[in-house]
């Protein structure tokens, strides 16, 4: 049963970050903002915050984070420390 | 807030020395002038930012308190026509089962108002109204494709072990289950949403700096911890960003949205077991007074997580239960 949670979420999270978020992540977003400029921007996940329960199921979904570390950025994402 | 940008600039007079990379834009350290609470801000970057998100702020924008000449009033009360059926349906619907003194003096409340009119509430279709109430399931206006939500369906292998006794299938095995509706929307859509919605007066931080406090300028600054775009770790990945290797002919100007999500799962009734489990998104750009603010609207809910059902609990256990049976009736028997 916790393999099904486990299975079933790590899905849907690889559903979430979707092939255009990590090329974001990569590359950036070019936006031409409001104010007329026109800026790259970097996607970057800084926290992760729930409760216990809801907690536990990324943490021990902990090697699905790999995907959010590619190569190129290095790996000092916080995310590790939930 | 702390001070105007011009007058920074001008302050600066440790910055142009102070190139620590060279590149195609070399960034340098500028340091603000004291404010009056002793706070500074130093940017590490190409030039200070030409606006400052917290020049504009106000008091009102960072608290509860109603600004007095703001009116709170709603545009519409859909499905009710006026404020006056809406507060009745309100008190009608929400005010609990049982007739009580409180509930009384709520109504009387309503309509003890000086605008109370009784011909607002004469001629309402209450029915039509409780239908249109009642008649929210699978017809939100969040399902509609503009709203950027997305159904993705979602497998997943669960092993599977057929009962004692029954031969097993030929392809017997992993079996793989699907759950059709998984909402949710995508990141980039919902940032770029975010980004392309700030308006001339914006309140959100591409520049991330460190907030330092000087007693007096006898001494050492400390620095100061109050928001995510003045942590240390905003501004590591943003040296980290802006020390990386650059995009082949790109030559703007690099910022990190911070994302930040929550999740929690939502008992919806008081009983049973109706859940929702919800994935919101902050962005770390923002001040946390906003995002503590549920009136500034800055909350994104980007994903409802689905759960494991019942049945392919069944599926899985089912092994185990013919076991469980079993054991119960042989104890039954002795």
């Amino acid at each position: 049963m916790a393999h099904c949670h486990r299975e079933f979420f790590h899905s849907q999270w690889k559903a979430l970050l979707d092939d255009d978020f990590i090329e974001a992540w990569k590359h950036g977003i070019a936006i031409l903002c409001n104010d007329g400029i026109k800026r790259r921007f970097y996607p970057r996940i800084f926290t992760y915050s729930a409760d216990y329960p809801e907690k536990c199921m990324p943490a021990n979904a902990a090697n699905l984070w790999q995907l959010l570390i590619p190569d190129q950025i290095g790996s000092s994402l916080p995310v590790s420390k939930i | 807030m702390l001070m105007p940008m011009d007058q920074a600039q001008a302050a600066s007079a440790s910055g142009p020395s102070l190139a620590n990379r060279v590149g195609p834009h070399i960034r340098r350290i500028f340091t603000t002038p004291l404010n009056a609470f002793g706070l500074s801000r130093r940017y590490e970057a190409t030039q200070l930012p030409s606006y400052d998100p917290e020049e504009e702020v106000s008091l009102q924008d960072l608290s509860n308190i109603p600004a007095i000449e703001n009116s709170m009033e709603p545009k519409s009360f859909y499905p009710f026509p006026n404020r006056t059926a809406f507060l009745l349906g309100d008190w009608h619907w929400n005010g609990g089962v049982q007739k009580s003194q409180a509930g009384f003096r709520d109504l009387i409340g309503i309509i003890g108002r000086p605008e109370f009119k009784p011909e607002d509430v004469q001629n309402v279709s209450w029915d039509q109204i409780n239908d249109k109430l009642g008649a929210g399931d699978g017809e939100g206006e969040w399902e509609h494709e503009d709203a950027g939500w997305t159904r993705t369906p979602v497998t997943i292998s669960v092993p599977y072990q057929p009962r004692r006794g029954v031969p097993t299938p030929p392809k017997a095995g992993p079996q793989n289950y699907t759950v059709d509706d998984f909402y949710h929307r995508s990141f980039v859509s919902v940032i770029r949403e975010k980004v392309l919605g700030l308006d001339q007066c914006y309140q959100f931080h591409f520049e991330p700096y460190e907030l330092l406090w000087q007693r007096n300028k006898d001494t050492d600054p400390v620095r100061v911890q109050v928001e995510l775009y003045t942590s240390p770790t905003f501004m590591d990945a943003h040296c980290e960003l802006q020390n990386s290797p650059a995009e082949p002919g790109c030559d703007l100007p690099w910022y990190i949205i911070a994302m930040m999500f929550w999740s929690d799962a939502t008992q919806l009734r008081l009983f049973g077991n109706a859940k929702l489990w919800l994935l919101y998104l902050f962005f770390g750009n923002d001040s946390k007074y906003c995002r503590c603010k549920p009136s500034c609207h800055i909350c994104e809910h980007v994903a409802y997580f689905q759960t494991v059902t019942r049945c392919i609990t069944l599926r899985c256990v089912q092994y185990a239960h013919w076991l469980a049976v079993a054991a119960r009736i042989f104890q039954g028997l002795r």
